[in-house]
Protein backbone atom coordinates (compact mmCIF):
# COMPACT_ATOMS: atom_id res chain seq x y z
CA UNK A 1 0.00 0.00 0.00
CA UNK A 2 3.21 2.63 0.67
CA UNK A 3 4.39 1.65 -2.49
CA UNK A 4 1.15 2.71 -3.88
CA UNK A 5 0.96 5.48 -1.84
CA UNK A 6 4.66 6.87 -3.50
CA UNK A 7 4.12 5.91 -6.70
CA UNK A 8 0.36 8.15 -6.23
CA UNK A 9 -2.45 5.40 -7.91
CA UNK A 10 -4.25 6.40 -4.98
CA UNK A 11 -5.82 3.30 -4.12
CA UNK A 12 -5.08 3.82 -0.44
CA UNK A 13 -7.39 6.88 -0.69
CA UNK A 14 -11.00 5.43 -0.06
CA UNK A 15 -9.22 3.57 3.25
CA UNK A 16 -7.69 6.72 4.74
CA UNK A 17 -11.57 8.02 4.15
CA UNK A 18 -13.09 5.45 5.85
CA UNK A 19 -10.69 5.85 8.70
CA UNK A 20 -11.59 9.60 8.53
CA UNK A 21 -15.48 8.33 9.11
CA UNK A 22 -14.89 6.07 12.34
CA UNK A 23 -13.00 8.42 13.81
CA UNK A 24 -15.58 10.82 13.19
CA UNK A 25 -18.08 8.58 14.77
CA UNK A 26 -15.54 7.64 17.77
CA UNK A 27 -15.41 11.54 18.23
CA UNK A 28 -19.22 11.79 18.14
CA UNK A 29 -19.47 8.61 20.60
CA UNK A 30 -17.49 10.74 22.77
CA UNK A 31 -19.13 13.49 22.81
CA UNK A 32 -22.41 11.71 24.07
CA UNK A 33 -20.06 10.58 27.10
CA UNK A 34 -18.92 13.55 27.92
CA UNK A 35 -22.33 15.28 27.68
CA UNK A 36 -23.48 12.42 30.18
CA UNK A 37 -20.53 13.15 32.40
CA UNK A 38 -21.12 16.85 32.77
CA UNK A 39 -25.02 15.84 34.14
CA UNK A 40 -23.40 13.52 36.37
CA UNK A 41 -21.30 15.71 38.06
CA UNK A 42 -23.61 18.62 37.87
CA UNK A 43 -26.15 16.39 39.42
CA UNK A 44 -23.73 15.36 42.01
CA UNK A 45 -22.59 18.86 42.64
CA UNK A 46 -26.50 19.83 43.15
CA UNK A 47 -27.18 16.93 45.43
CA UNK A 48 -24.69 17.76 47.53
CA UNK A 49 -25.87 21.25 47.72
CA UNK A 50 -29.37 20.20 48.12
CA UNK A 51 -28.03 17.77 51.10
CA UNK A 52 -25.52 20.16 52.85
CA UNK A 53 -28.81 23.00 53.02
CA UNK A 54 -31.51 20.05 54.42
CA UNK A 55 -29.22 19.27 56.69
CA UNK A 56 -27.95 22.91 57.53
CA UNK A 57 -31.74 23.72 57.67
CA UNK A 58 -32.92 20.72 59.64
CA UNK A 59 -30.56 18.62 61.01
CA UNK A 60 -32.90 18.64 64.45
CA UNK A 61 -35.30 16.30 61.92
CA UNK A 62 -32.40 13.55 62.85
CA UNK A 63 -33.60 14.17 66.83
CA UNK A 64 -37.00 15.50 67.05
CA UNK A 65 -40.21 14.88 64.83
CA UNK A 66 -40.89 18.41 63.49
CA UNK A 67 -44.54 17.22 63.22
CA UNK A 68 -44.84 16.59 66.98
CA UNK A 69 -46.66 19.20 68.93
CA UNK A 70 -46.34 18.13 72.57
CA UNK A 71 -44.91 20.01 75.31
CA UNK A 72 -42.76 17.83 76.37
CA UNK A 73 -39.79 17.70 73.67
CA UNK A 74 -38.37 14.20 74.80
CA UNK A 75 -41.94 13.02 74.11
CA UNK A 76 -40.68 14.27 70.53
CA UNK A 77 -37.52 12.30 69.97
CA UNK A 78 -37.47 10.03 67.85
CA UNK A 79 -36.33 6.62 69.16
CA UNK A 80 -33.54 6.03 66.75
CA UNK A 81 -32.14 7.71 63.46
CA UNK A 82 -34.05 5.23 61.06
CA UNK A 83 -37.00 6.25 61.95
CA UNK A 84 -36.55 10.08 61.47
CA UNK A 85 -37.60 12.16 58.73
CA UNK A 86 -33.83 13.32 58.08
CA UNK A 87 -33.01 9.22 57.72
CA UNK A 88 -35.89 9.48 54.86
CA UNK A 89 -35.40 12.32 52.70
CA UNK A 90 -31.61 11.55 52.60
CA UNK A 91 -32.33 8.13 51.02
CA UNK A 92 -34.73 9.84 48.58
CA UNK A 93 -32.04 12.41 47.55
CA UNK A 94 -29.32 9.93 47.11
CA UNK A 95 -31.57 6.85 45.16
CA UNK A 96 -32.50 9.86 43.18
CA UNK A 97 -29.09 11.03 42.30
CA UNK A 98 -27.62 7.64 41.71
CA UNK A 99 -30.43 7.18 39.26
CA UNK A 100 -30.75 10.40 37.38
CA UNK A 101 -26.66 10.50 36.93
CA UNK A 102 -26.49 7.09 36.11
CA UNK A 103 -23.70 6.22 39.34
CA UNK A 104 -23.05 3.14 39.86
CA UNK A 105 -21.46 4.28 43.64
CA UNK A 106 -22.10 7.16 45.89
CA UNK A 107 -20.47 8.12 49.49
CA UNK A 108 -21.47 11.21 51.70
CA UNK A 109 -20.40 12.10 54.52
CA UNK A 110 -21.05 15.19 56.66
CA UNK A 111 -18.88 16.21 59.90
CA UNK A 112 -17.69 19.25 61.65
CA UNK A 113 -14.04 17.69 61.47
CA UNK A 114 -12.63 19.47 58.52
CA UNK A 115 -9.74 16.69 58.09
CA UNK A 116 -11.75 13.45 58.82
CA UNK A 117 -11.80 11.82 54.80
CA UNK A 118 -14.23 9.16 53.65
CA UNK A 119 -12.59 6.77 55.35
CA UNK A 120 -13.51 7.95 58.72
CA UNK A 121 -17.28 7.64 57.25
CA UNK A 122 -18.84 5.92 60.16
CA UNK A 123 -17.86 8.03 62.68
CA UNK A 124 -19.01 11.13 61.88
CA UNK A 125 -22.05 12.87 61.92
CA UNK A 126 -23.50 11.03 59.25
CA UNK A 127 -22.44 8.67 56.51
CA UNK A 128 -24.40 7.52 53.75
CA UNK A 129 -23.37 4.78 51.77
CA UNK A 130 -25.38 3.57 48.81
CA UNK A 131 -25.30 1.38 45.16
CA UNK A 132 -28.16 1.23 42.60
CA UNK A 133 -30.88 -0.15 44.99
CA UNK A 134 -29.05 -0.55 48.00
CA UNK A 135 -28.95 3.10 50.22
CA UNK A 136 -27.38 2.77 54.14
CA UNK A 137 -27.72 6.09 56.11
CA UNK A 138 -25.56 6.23 59.73
CA UNK A 139 -25.71 9.17 61.67
CA UNK A 140 -24.31 9.92 65.07
CA UNK A 141 -26.28 9.31 68.31
CA UNK A 142 -29.32 12.58 69.56
CA UNK A 143 -26.92 13.32 72.00
CA UNK A 144 -24.02 13.79 69.90
CA UNK A 145 -25.42 16.01 67.72
CA UNK A 146 -26.93 17.74 70.62
CA UNK A 147 -23.67 19.04 71.45
CA UNK A 148 -22.17 18.97 68.77
CA UNK A 149 -24.65 20.91 66.73
CA UNK A 150 -25.32 24.69 67.69
CA UNK A 151 -26.34 27.82 64.76
CA UNK A 152 -23.02 28.76 63.04
CA UNK A 153 -20.98 25.66 63.28
CA UNK A 154 -18.66 24.69 60.57
CA UNK A 155 -19.66 21.65 58.80
CA UNK A 156 -18.67 19.81 55.66
CA UNK A 157 -19.61 17.58 53.32
CA UNK A 158 -17.88 15.17 50.67
CA UNK A 159 -19.37 13.06 48.10
CA UNK A 160 -17.52 10.84 46.52
CA UNK A 161 -18.98 9.18 43.22
CA UNK A 162 -18.26 6.94 40.35
CA UNK A 163 -20.26 8.09 37.10
CA UNK A 164 -18.69 5.70 34.15
CA UNK A 165 -18.60 6.94 30.87
CA UNK A 166 -21.54 4.70 29.13
CA UNK A 167 -20.44 4.66 25.67
CA UNK A 168 -16.62 4.80 25.54
CA UNK A 169 -14.60 6.78 27.20
CA UNK A 170 -13.73 4.13 29.60
CA UNK A 171 -12.32 2.07 26.91
CA UNK A 172 -10.22 4.15 25.76
CA UNK A 173 -9.27 4.92 29.75
CA UNK A 174 -8.59 8.47 29.61
CA UNK A 175 -10.11 9.45 33.40
CA UNK A 176 -10.67 8.24 36.52
CA UNK A 177 -14.63 7.63 37.27
CA UNK A 178 -14.74 8.60 40.79
CA UNK A 179 -15.47 12.34 41.29
CA UNK A 180 -14.66 13.77 44.58
CA UNK A 181 -16.80 17.25 45.81
CA UNK A 182 -16.01 19.03 49.10
CA UNK A 183 -18.27 21.67 50.36
CA UNK A 184 -18.04 23.83 53.92
CA UNK A 185 -21.45 25.07 54.77
CA UNK A 186 -22.99 25.88 58.48
CA UNK A 187 -25.59 24.79 60.83
CA UNK A 188 -28.43 27.43 60.35
CA UNK A 189 -30.49 25.45 63.66
CA UNK A 190 -30.01 25.85 67.27
CA UNK A 191 -28.88 23.05 69.03
CA UNK A 192 -32.05 21.84 71.52
CA UNK A 193 -30.96 23.68 74.97
CA UNK A 194 -30.91 27.09 72.79
CA UNK A 195 -34.36 26.19 71.34
CA UNK A 196 -36.67 26.03 74.61
CA UNK A 197 -40.02 27.45 73.43
CA UNK A 198 -40.05 24.76 70.62
CA UNK A 199 -38.67 23.84 67.58
CA UNK B 1 -22.98 1.21 -21.00
CA UNK B 2 -20.12 3.32 -20.91
CA UNK B 3 -20.15 3.13 -17.26
CA UNK B 4 -20.65 -0.85 -17.01
CA UNK B 5 -17.74 -0.74 -19.75
CA UNK B 6 -15.50 1.30 -17.33
CA UNK B 7 -16.32 -0.88 -14.57
CA UNK B 8 -14.85 -4.12 -16.51
CA UNK B 9 -11.59 -2.16 -17.44
CA UNK B 10 -10.99 -1.09 -14.19
CA UNK B 11 -11.10 2.55 -15.35
CA UNK B 12 -14.55 3.59 -12.81
CA UNK B 13 -13.99 2.03 -9.47
CA UNK B 14 -11.74 5.19 -7.92
CA UNK B 15 -15.09 7.45 -9.28
CA UNK B 16 -17.07 4.80 -7.40
CA UNK B 17 -15.42 4.49 -4.81
CA UNK B 18 -15.21 8.51 -4.50
CA UNK B 19 -18.96 8.86 -4.62
CA UNK B 20 -19.43 6.14 -2.32
CA UNK B 21 -17.24 7.51 0.26
CA UNK B 22 -18.43 11.35 0.00
CA UNK B 23 -22.58 9.78 0.11
CA UNK B 24 -20.51 8.60 3.67
CA UNK B 25 -19.32 12.03 4.77
CA UNK B 26 -22.99 13.48 3.98
CA UNK B 27 -24.91 10.85 6.41
CA UNK B 28 -21.86 11.30 8.86
CA UNK B 29 -21.97 14.97 8.40
CA UNK B 30 -26.08 15.17 8.75
CA UNK B 31 -25.88 13.21 11.98
CA UNK B 32 -23.02 15.04 13.25
CA UNK B 33 -25.48 17.89 13.05
CA UNK B 34 -27.91 16.33 14.40
CA UNK B 35 -26.10 15.16 17.69
CA UNK B 36 -24.77 18.22 18.28
CA UNK B 37 -28.15 19.51 18.38
CA UNK B 38 -29.32 16.72 20.22
CA UNK B 39 -26.40 17.58 22.97
CA UNK B 40 -27.58 21.19 22.71
CA UNK B 41 -30.77 20.34 24.36
CA UNK B 42 -29.74 18.07 26.61
CA UNK B 43 -27.65 20.90 27.98
CA UNK B 44 -30.34 23.29 28.13
CA UNK B 45 -32.69 20.78 29.44
CA UNK B 46 -31.10 19.72 32.21
CA UNK B 47 -30.42 23.45 33.26
CA UNK B 48 -33.59 24.60 32.61
CA UNK B 49 -34.82 21.23 35.19
CA UNK B 50 -32.70 22.54 37.73
CA UNK B 51 -33.86 26.37 37.65
CA UNK B 52 -37.40 25.56 37.62
CA UNK B 53 -36.61 22.96 41.07
CA UNK B 54 -35.14 26.25 42.53
CA UNK B 55 -37.95 28.13 41.56
CA UNK B 56 -40.30 25.71 42.86
CA UNK B 57 -38.42 24.74 45.89
CA UNK B 58 -38.78 28.82 46.53
CA UNK B 59 -42.23 29.00 46.28
CA UNK B 60 -42.84 26.24 47.69
CA UNK B 61 -45.16 24.64 45.16
CA UNK B 62 -47.65 25.43 42.71
CA UNK B 63 -49.42 28.47 43.17
CA UNK B 64 -52.53 27.97 40.68
CA UNK B 65 -53.46 30.85 38.45
CA UNK B 66 -52.41 34.16 40.57
CA UNK B 67 -48.80 34.39 41.59
CA UNK B 68 -49.87 35.06 45.48
CA UNK B 69 -47.28 33.31 47.81
CA UNK B 70 -49.76 31.58 50.27
CA UNK B 71 -50.61 32.24 54.08
CA UNK B 72 -53.25 33.30 56.73
CA UNK B 73 -55.35 35.91 55.14
CA UNK B 74 -53.28 39.56 55.81
CA UNK B 75 -50.66 38.01 55.14
CA UNK B 76 -51.05 36.42 51.76
CA UNK B 77 -47.99 38.61 49.44
CA UNK B 78 -47.58 38.98 46.23
CA UNK B 79 -44.83 37.15 44.42
CA UNK B 80 -43.93 39.59 40.81
CA UNK B 81 -41.18 36.74 39.98
CA UNK B 82 -42.92 33.56 40.93
CA UNK B 83 -44.65 31.81 38.56
CA UNK B 84 -48.23 30.56 38.13
CA UNK B 85 -48.86 27.24 36.54
CA UNK B 86 -49.54 28.64 33.45
CA UNK B 87 -46.38 31.09 33.73
CA UNK B 88 -44.31 27.70 33.85
CA UNK B 89 -46.13 25.92 30.98
CA UNK B 90 -45.45 29.57 28.97
CA UNK B 91 -41.51 30.30 29.84
CA UNK B 92 -40.25 26.50 29.15
CA UNK B 93 -42.16 26.81 26.33
CA UNK B 94 -40.44 29.91 24.69
CA UNK B 95 -37.31 28.30 25.72
CA UNK B 96 -38.00 25.00 23.94
CA UNK B 97 -39.45 27.05 20.82
CA UNK B 98 -35.72 27.45 20.36
CA UNK B 99 -35.37 24.02 19.21
CA UNK B 100 -38.62 23.92 17.30
CA UNK B 101 -40.26 21.83 19.99
CA UNK B 102 -44.26 22.30 20.08
CA UNK B 103 -46.07 22.49 23.68
CA UNK B 104 -46.86 18.96 22.71
CA UNK B 105 -42.89 17.73 22.57
CA UNK B 106 -42.25 18.16 26.33
CA UNK B 107 -43.83 17.85 29.90
CA UNK B 108 -43.39 19.08 33.57
CA UNK B 109 -44.30 16.80 36.75
CA UNK B 110 -43.54 17.52 40.21
CA UNK B 111 -43.47 14.80 42.76
CA UNK B 112 -44.12 15.19 46.28
CA UNK B 113 -42.60 13.93 49.34
CA UNK B 114 -44.96 10.79 49.19
CA UNK B 115 -44.38 10.12 45.85
CA UNK B 116 -47.40 11.09 44.33
CA UNK B 117 -46.97 13.03 40.82
CA UNK B 118 -48.83 15.85 39.45
CA UNK B 119 -48.67 17.02 36.20
CA UNK B 120 -47.87 20.56 35.41
CA UNK B 121 -47.87 20.27 31.50
CA UNK B 122 -49.02 17.31 29.17
CA UNK B 123 -50.36 16.77 26.13
CA UNK B 124 -49.43 20.60 25.05
CA UNK B 125 -51.49 22.27 27.49
CA UNK B 126 -51.22 23.23 31.44
CA UNK B 127 -52.93 20.29 32.85
CA UNK B 128 -54.69 22.24 35.57
CA UNK B 129 -54.14 26.27 35.90
CA UNK B 130 -56.23 26.66 38.80
CA UNK B 131 -54.27 23.72 40.84
CA UNK B 132 -52.52 24.94 43.49
CA UNK B 133 -49.73 22.65 45.59
CA UNK B 134 -48.84 23.19 49.12
CA UNK B 135 -44.89 21.41 49.80
CA UNK B 136 -44.07 21.51 53.47
CA UNK B 137 -40.90 23.74 54.61
CA UNK B 138 -37.90 21.05 54.32
CA UNK B 139 -39.93 18.37 52.08
CA UNK B 140 -37.76 16.61 49.79
CA UNK B 141 -39.61 16.60 46.57
CA UNK B 142 -38.65 16.41 42.76
CA UNK B 143 -39.34 17.87 39.58
CA UNK B 144 -39.00 15.91 36.16
CA UNK B 145 -38.97 17.05 32.66
CA UNK B 146 -38.86 15.47 29.63
CA UNK B 147 -38.43 16.96 26.13
CA UNK B 148 -38.71 15.00 22.84
CA UNK B 149 -36.00 15.10 20.14
CA UNK B 150 -36.20 14.98 16.85
CA UNK B 151 -33.22 14.77 14.24
CA UNK B 152 -33.90 17.45 12.12
CA UNK B 153 -31.56 16.57 9.31
CA UNK B 154 -30.79 12.47 10.12
CA UNK B 155 -34.13 11.35 10.42
CA UNK B 156 -33.57 8.98 7.81
CA UNK B 157 -30.97 6.91 10.40
CA UNK B 158 -33.03 7.27 13.56
CA UNK B 159 -35.86 8.47 14.97
CA UNK B 160 -34.84 11.05 18.05
CA UNK B 161 -35.00 9.92 21.61
CA UNK B 162 -36.81 11.49 24.68
CA UNK B 163 -34.29 14.02 27.17
CA UNK B 164 -35.59 12.81 30.80
CA UNK B 165 -34.63 14.99 33.84
CA UNK B 166 -35.06 14.68 37.16
CA UNK B 167 -33.59 16.48 39.90
CA UNK B 168 -34.69 16.34 43.90
CA UNK B 169 -35.33 20.02 45.35
CA UNK B 170 -36.13 21.08 49.35
CA UNK B 171 -38.73 23.26 49.19
CA UNK B 172 -37.65 26.28 51.40
CA UNK B 173 -40.85 28.77 51.61
CA UNK B 174 -42.58 28.91 55.21
CA UNK B 175 -46.12 29.70 55.57
CA UNK B 176 -46.76 32.20 57.49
Amino acid sequence: MLKRLKNNKGDAEPLFFICGIVLALILLWFALDIINLTWSRYTIRREAQTMSRLYALDWVSAVWDPDCHSSTMSACEYPNFEASKLHGDFIRITESAISNARLSDMNIMITDNEDATLADCDTQLLCIRATPGATTVRAASASILKTRLNYGTDLYITVEATAPYRYIGDTLGIRDPVYTVKNKFASERFSKDDMRGGH
Amino acid sequence: MKFMDKLKNNKAMITLNRVISYFILVIVLFFGIDICLFLTQSVVTSYQTAYYAEKISIQGGLLGRENILPGPINSQKTCNSCYTNSDISKTFGQTMENFGLTPYDWSIALIDSDGAKTWVHRNGTTVNPNQKLRFDYMSVNEIAITTKFTPKVSGFLWRGANISKQITFVSEYIER
